[in-house]
């Protein structure tokens, strides 16, 4: 069961690995278009749609690498206070009951989003824009795979910490 | 009571135990609101999953396609850029050897630091653990009273909060302007006149430019009441304040200074939108980051910020559209120029990228901002769906029913959300704070008689919330600073030590209630 954890992690790592290039990708893009707009009088609506994709893609993919790195903020006055095996029971339950659901949600409601755009090949409402919106409306789909995969890793990580715990102070 | 009103306060109640035990908010939000969502079906108070089923849609519409959101990571980006090159260290540097040799000077470099590196990061934390790491141990073995040295880089940190271009208020006035857009549409004003970043960012700055006003004006009370509280760090002539001394300090203070004064002009000149202005003030930190690192760089980085200098210059003499009918010589050789120049500024930016990745800072900056950011993301969505519930439940006209129905009218309400958004400013991030409270708040305070508009709304609450980080005993600012501080600063040295700067704060809040114009008046005239 850990080495499942353990592969999931390492997807969920590699997932954030790629994504960082888009941070850059936002700037360069965007200073682009300043300078085209500003200096060369010329806009461009495929570039500036473009945004959208590269930013939906850093925070729809790097919601679960972030989440694995420990870095979505907690309130933190008695959290920080606590010992570890609490931590992990906090961890472990809001990850089943918090997580767990908001991901099964999404499966079952961005699927249908996705696909009613994928059947025709939604395009942009402008039309000099990039007609690929039916990507942008799969994103939701990445955040809730890179959620999902989080959140069964930590299930098992913590449940096998919890275990271990238990049947070791007996 | 009906089932509703029972199930919107149980909400709140809820999501207040859930979050404090430290799960982290954006999946709280999350979780409390489909734990609602589920129970009001249960109990017949929501009558279909309909509202739900919209959260794929509003992370596309509302969050996906929003375009000042794109603003978030660029200036986190530029941020963790100027923090990991050290750019912010030796600013720090630099102006405490500037004012070191005077009684109060360390103190009030700390504050005019602390209002610079906010207004080029807006990170309370990173402001308040890089000056408690750097300037914190030298105040303390020169001498400085330890409440007066930790209260002041404790409040100096929070700065970041009101100062443009933060963070802060770019969330805020995304949240406002619709909170102002639906305010009006219910009080059936069909053309509804929008509320911008920019505006926001212009009606902070003056009351931001006070407050820090103020800070400087206690240091300097403390140095001349109490000269043994803030004792000149260095002797007379330790450091010699020659050539090279001000070549160093130019070389520390100039850069930053222009990269801020830059982003925050062409903002409120109406030049550039936030977001266009935060890639040109990322691209600047990668610039400087890479100059700063790789002394022998420097020359290409010159070349690149001639040329853009170059490149504006001719932006503005010549006509550069070429698709036009007749295009004059002149404008033709313009052209040119500006496409030569455009070339060797985008091979000195990409040189300098190249560097920063192959030394590694550049890696650690992109995934830094890619988490950071990714945070600030997965608490919009979070708060989108807990809203969806909330907003389902009937709770923004069970909230408005309680704000007009406080004595006082628009001032009693004023007063009880401020109240209440300060004391949840100990427990809550700035981010959750202005996703959840403000859109429920906003529009009930934006339609009653004697409302003040939504920057003056703006500003207040940016000043309340960051006076609340201050505040003992939850503060942020206060543990960012415990983490940081030397054991021997005692914790309640402290809270004693922000004492008087959240006096100040109070007068400031006060100031700002008093004489409105102090937010308003700036953003009238620029965007009229």
């Amino acid at each position: 069961m850990l080495a499942i954890a353990k592969s999931l992690d390492v997807a969920n790592n590699r997932i954030g690995q790629i994504v960082s290039v888009t941070p850059l990708l936002l700037v360069l893009v965007q200073f682009t278009l300043v300078l085209m707009v500003h200096v060369f009088g010329i806009g461009s609506v495929k570039a500036q749609e473009s945004l959208q994709y590269i930013n939906a893609l850093m925070f729809m993919g790097g919601v679960g690498y972030t989440a694995l790195a420990g870095e979505h903020v907690r309130v933190d006055i008695f959290f920080h206070k606590m010992e570890q095996g609490k931590r992990d029971l906090v961890d472990f339950f809001g990850t089943l009951f918090f997580i767990v659901p908001l991901c099964i949600l999404l499966w079952l409601t961005a699927t249908p989003f996705a696909l009613n755009s994928w059947q025709g090949f939604e395009g942009s409402t402008e039309t000099t824009g990039l007609h690929l919106v039916y990507i942008l409306k799969t994103m939701p789909l990445l955040f809730t795979f890179s959620l999902s995969i989080f959140a069964v890793a930590n299930v098992i990580r913590l449940g096998h910490a919890l275990l271990k715990k238990d049947s070791g102070a007996e | 009571m009906d089932i509703s009103t029972i199930l919107v306060a149980l909400m709140f109640v809820t999501l207040f135990g859930f979050l404090l035990t430290g799960f982290p908010v954006a999946f709280t939000l999350a979780g409390t609101g489909l734990l609602f969502g589920g129970i009001g079906l249960a109990t017949g108070a929501l009558d279909s999953t309909g509202i739900i089923e919209l959260l794929p849609n509003r992370m596309h519409e509302n969050i996906v396609r929003n375009e000042l959101l794109f603003a978030i990571p660029l200036f986190v980006m530029m941020g963790v850029m100027l923090e990991r090159s050290k750019i912010a260290e030796d600013l720090l540097e630099s102006m405490g050897k500037l004012f070191g040799s005077l009684r109060g000077g360390l103190g009030i470099s700390v504050t005019i630091v602390g209002a610079l590196l906010a207004a080029s990061t807006g990170i309370v934390g990173a402001t308040v653990v890089t000056m408690g790491l750097l300037s914190l141990p030298t105040m303390l073995k020169r001498g400085y009273d330890t409440r007066l040295a930790a209260g002041s880089i404790a409040a100096a940190g929070t700065l970041g909060q009101i100062i443009p271009p933060s963070i802060v208020l770019i969330l805020l006035a995304e949240v406002l302007s619709n909170s102002w857009s639906e305010a009006q549409r219910e009080m059936g004003i069909f053309s509804v006149s929008p509320m911008s970043a920019g505006e926001l960012f212009a009606g902070a700055l003056i009351p931001g430019l006070v407050l820090v006003a103020m800070y400087i004006g206690w240091q300097i009370f403390i140095a001349i009441a109490k000269p043994s509280y803030s004792p000149p760090v260095m002797e007379k002539g330790e450091v010699e304040l020659n050539t090279a001394f001000f070549k160093q300090l130019i070389g520390a203070l100039v850069p930053p200074l222009v990269l801020i004064i830059a982003v925050l002009g062409s903002i409120l000149g109406g030049i550039a939108t936030p977001t266009e202005a935060a890639s040109v003030g990322t691209v600047g930190a990668i610039l400087l980051g890479a100059a700063r690192l790789f002394p022998d760089h420097r020359r290409q980085v010159w070349i690149a910020l001639t040329s853009l200098v170059g490149l504006l210059i001719i932006a503005g003499t010549f006509d550069l559209r070429m698709t036009r009918d007749d295009v004059p010589l002149s404008d033709m050789i313009g052209f040119g120029l500006a496409v030569l120049l455009s070339l060797m500024f985008a091979y000195c930016l990409m040189t300098s990228i190249w560097r920063l990745y192959r030394q590694g800072t550049m890696g650690e900056v992109s995934r830094s901002t890619v988490r950071i950011s990714s945070m600030i993301y997965a608490i919009l969505i979070g708060a989108a769906l807990f809203s969806l519930v909330f907003r389902d439940l009937g709770g923004d006209d069970i909230i408005a029913e309680i704000l007009s129905g406080l004595p006082g009218g628009y001032w009693g309400a004023l007063a009880v959300v401020m109240l209440v958004m300060f004391v949840l400013g100990f427990f809550l991030d700035f981010i959750e704070i202005t996703f959840v409270i403000v859109p429920i708040v906003a529009p009930a305070l934006l339609m009653m008689d004697g409302s003040l508009g939504p920057i003056w709304l703006g500003v207040m609450m940016a000043m309340n919330l960051q006076t609340s980080f201050l505040t003992p005993p939850f503060g942020f600012a206060l543990f960012y600073l415990r983490g940081v501080a030397p054991p021997e600063v005692k914790t309640t040295d402290i809270y004693k030590g922000v004492m008087p700067f959240i006096a100040i704060q109070v007068v400031a809040l006060i100031a700002l209630v008093l004489f409105p114009d102090l937010a308003t008046w700036l953003p009238e005239t620029l965007f009229g």
